[in-house]
């Protein structure tokens, strides 16, 4: 064993090093995780009013689930006062839904959800808070709003060519939006594979979104909860297309 | 005898070493955003002082009780009467709804959003505008006005307001229904295209579905655009 050891002393020592860089690494980042995780916690709970963290009644599930559906038909009534499309995570029944004026126009089945359940145990005061009504501010998408094509009018009858669009289908939708209450949400498109079934790998596409994000914040310096949601791609597509930029945003769980 | 242990000492290391990273990988991409994600609702869940304060459950039930049929009769009150129709701009579908009940739903067709580029000032967006819009007018043999893309589209000169050329008969369908603005619900020559974004903003239907929608909605109904 001691032979081995010196003679192949170079490897064990690269070895040892790689091991102590990477475990250096990971505790580094470790700390600086949980810790911006803390802080924002620890400043949303201090922006929340001292009398909205206090209420007797929000401990009875009984209770709680009442007051629950009351704050998001709440929600509901408010947002229907606009004249926009809004949109309404209900995460307890599995549902997203695009709403205007009160009537819902389309409900998509929530697929998949992660983290399941999502802030199950919120104080009162935070349950308002993540309730509230949010607007969306920042917003990515691997398709366009409006897939608007530019033609050149024809000068006369003989330049009229029929137009051919493209037959490609687009690919599946991933809509990553920020919103003003410091929830990140993914909405995933689940297309059909070759044999027209639904397709789709949740693990890679978390573990995707998950490299972007060290890519992005190598140092998780500050953190915002991610909500990753994945729905039948059509639904997906029609709901992205559907709300506005700076579109209202309401949750229930 | 000595290659063959210094190969399986040199792959025993690398295997070491690629374990060491997969572990690191593993433990940054999945398991160190679940912990973030734990530790935050572990703050914000704590429950605050007072909670435990004694509650009359009865009569709170009561009150959010009465609360709750209070909200549903307001929500109740936002759903349009009579007939609604829903039209779907992404998947080019629609549903009809008459008492609160969905009696028929098919394809339709929706804008294009093609921009036709007349010059570097002027330009037309064929697209179906979004939200709510209230059916203003029903029209049977409906004639079609055509206006100045109509021409521009074809390459022709674009004739004046009222001229004769802008007047074709039969080719939007048995009836149509007018949203405004110039928008219209109507019918088409081109029942094959329909199910696809093929129009200038309009929306298309098949000529029974068309006829079905013109029954059921009378002037006044809401159509619902997303």
């Amino acid at each position: 064993m001691k032979e081995l050891l010196v003679k192949f002393k170079a490897g064990f020592i690269t070895l040892i090093v790689i091991t102590f860089i990477l475990i250096a690494i990971t505790a580094f980042r470790y700390v600086k995780a949980t810790g911006s995780a803390e802080n924002a916690a620890k400043e949303k709970l201090a922006s929340i009013p001292e009398e909205e963290l206090h209420n007797a009644s929000w401990n009875i599930p009984e209770i709680q689930e009442k007051m629950k559906d009351i704050h998001w038909m709440e929600r509901t009534l408010t947002l229907a006062k606009s004249d926009s499309l809004n949109l309404g995570i209900n995460l307890a029944d599995s549902i997203v839904q695009v709403q205007l004026k009160g009537t819902v126009l389309l409900q998509a089945k929530i697929q998949k959800q992660t983290p399941s359940p999502f802030f199950e145990n919120l104080n009162y005061g935070t349950y308002l808070d993540f309730t509230k009504i949010a607007t969306i501010t920042e917003e990515v998408a691997n398709l366009p709003k409006r897939p608007i094509i530019k033609v050149q009018a024809p000068k006369n009858e003989n330049e009229v060519k029929e137009i051919k669009k493209d037959t490609i289908p687009d690919p599946v939708l991933v809509w990553q939006f920020v919103l003003d209450n410091q929830i990140d949400v993914v909405i995933t498109g689940i297309g059909l594979g070759i044999d027209s079934l639904p397709e789709t790998n949740f693990n890679k596409d978390l573990l995707k979104y998950n490299v972007g994000k060290i890519k992005k914040h190598w140092l998780p310096e500050t953190y915002q909860p991610t909500l990753y949601l994945w729905l039948d791609d059509k639904d997906a597509k029609a709901i992205f297309r559907a709300i506005p930029e700076r579109g209202k945003v309401a949750f229930k769980n | 005898m000595e290659l063959f242990k210094k190969i399986l000492v040199w792959l025993m290391l690398i295997i070491t070493l690629a374990l060491a990273l997969l572990t690191f990988a593993y433990f940054n991409i999945s398991v160190l955003p679940e912990i973030q994600y734990k530790k935050y609702q572990a703050v914000l869940s704590k429950s605050a002082a007072g909670d435990s304060v004694s509650v009359n459950i009865e009569a709170e039930n009561k009150a959010l009780d009465k609360k709750i049929s209070q909200l549903n009769k307001r929500m109740q009150r936002l759903i349009p009467g009579n007939a609604f129709l829903i039209i779907n701009t992404t998947n080019n579908t629609f549903e009809l709804y008459k008492n609160n009940q969905l009696i028929r739903e098919g394809k339709c067709s929706t804008g294009s959003f093609i921009s036709l580029e007349v010059d570097s000032t002027k330009s037309f967006l064929f697209e179906t505008p979004k939200g709510v819009m209230t059916v203003q007018n029903k029209i049977t043999d409906p004639v079609w006005t055509k206006p100045d893309w109509a021409f521009i589209e074809e390459g022709l000169p674009v004739p004046p307001p009222g001229h004769s050329s802008r007047r074709e008969a039969h080719v939007l369908g048995d009836y149509a229904l007018k949203l405004g603005d110039g928008y219209m619900i109507h019918g088409t020559l081109y029942q094959r295209l329909i199910g696809s974004p093929v129009t200038h903003g309009c929306v298309r239907m098949l000529d029974d579905d068309l006829e079905a929608v013109y029954n059921t909605l009378p002037i006044g109904s809401k159509v619902f655009i997303y």
